[in-house]
Parts: structure tokens; sequence; C-alpha cells
């Protein structure tokens, strides 16, 4: 079974009971005989969100220090590409051009980069 | 499923509720001043808190009026809730 991002700040790093309790019973009504099943696992953890859901790669006010965070929506495909680009910025000291978007003066600038449902999962 | 108390219906499934994020950030006394800056911390900036802090909560599936709730991040257990108009309670 898996869970959705809890709408509120936590640290608990444990599944959402909420989710899970819905999508078991979801499950049984459709599947009757799984309410004989046992629930082993489930998705536990922390998901670092951006207010715009989208994720956050810059370089900070402190030398040497580079955010590459905020993947909470979808990282897992975008992984090698975010590696290369950042790879690449780390290398030139430079910022590479696809990270632009995803800085941390977008906030100040309003140039959002509004991915709420892009990935199309219910966060 | 967690309870939340609402100050007027009492516990309900937290399902029935909506986030608000952090109580108590004030709008600014001179909206019109503000640089960017400033605005993207009204706006966007908050407290990253692991532990006790306040929050708004709306039961947005009842009877949809927002509140205040002093919870732990951590454990999600919530000390108090209180009006908006109520002083926020001192938790030891």
């Amino acid at each position: 079974m898996g869970a959705g991002v809890d709408a509120y700040n936590g640290y608990g790093q444990r599944g959402s009971f909420h989710v899970i309790e819905r999508q078991m019973s979801a499950a049984v009504e459709l599947f009757p005989v799984f309410a004989r099943a046992h629930l082993l696992r489930s998705w536990a953890g922390t998901v670092d969100v951006c207010p715009d859901a989208s994720p956050l790669v810059d370089r900070t006010p402190y030398r040497n220090l580079f955010l590459n965070c905020g993947w909470g929506t979808g990282g897992f495909k975008a992984t090698p590409g975010i590696g290369w680009c950042l790879a690449d910025t780390l290398a030139n000291d430079k910022i590479h051009p696809y990270l632009g978007p995803f800085s941390l003066g977008r906030f100040v600038t309003g140039a959002l980069v509004d991915e709420h449902g892009a990935a199309g999962v219910a966060h | 499923m967690q309870l939340i108390t609402c100050p007027w219906c009492g516990p309900r499934e937290e399902t029935e509720f909506r986030y608000g994020g952090q109580a108590h950030v004030t709008y600014p006394d001179d909206p019109a001043a503000l640089s960017d800056q400033e605005w993207a911390q009204y706006v966007f900036f908050r407290d990253n808190t692991k532990g006790t802090w306040a929050e708004r909560w709306s039961h947005s599936a009842g009877c949809r009026r927002w509140f205040n709730a002093i919870r732990d991040t951590v454990t999600y257990q919530f000390h108090a809730v209180y009006r908006l108009d109520e002083p926020k309670p001192v938790i030891s």
C-alpha cells in the first residue's frame, strides 16, 4: 500500500495512517478477501516539498554550499538528469542553464514553477 | 486515524481538517513599503520546527471555521487548540 504526503508539517517519518486506512477500506470494499490479509509494510519517511512543489537546486549565500532538495513530488525519474546538471554546476562554478528556474530567488521574483499535480500523484 | 479536536465541534477525524501552516504570522504594518525580499519572507518563508509549535487549522469538512493549535511535529500530538481571538497558550 502506498501513502500520500501529509498535508501538514511533520517529522514523524511514518506512514500516513489516514491514507492507509482509506486505501485499505477501498481495497476491502473492492476485494472482500483482502480483509484477511496482513499489512506488512507501508511507506514512511520525510518528504521535502517547496511551496510550489518544484525542486530547489541552487547555490546558497554560503561558499561551497549547494542545495539539491525539494524533490518530494517526483524526484525518482529526474535523479540522473539533475545529478548531471549539478555536477556541471560544481565543476564549472556556474549554474547550469537547466537549473535557472529552480533557484532560491524564484520566491523573491515570483517566477514560481507551479508543478502541483504535474507528476500525477496526489500531493 | 488521528482525531483533531475542533474548538466548536469536538474530536473529529483528521481528514475533515485542512492545514493552514504556521500561526501568528502577522500581516505587514505597511505593505507598500516592503521590498520583494521582505514580501518573499512574509509569503513563503516559515519556521521549520521539529517539536512543538503553533499552527492554523480549518475544520473544512465540518463547521469550516479556523482555529489555532499547538502541535508536536514529531509525535503529532496536539497539546492545545484555541480560537483565533484567544492568546497562544503557554505549553510547558
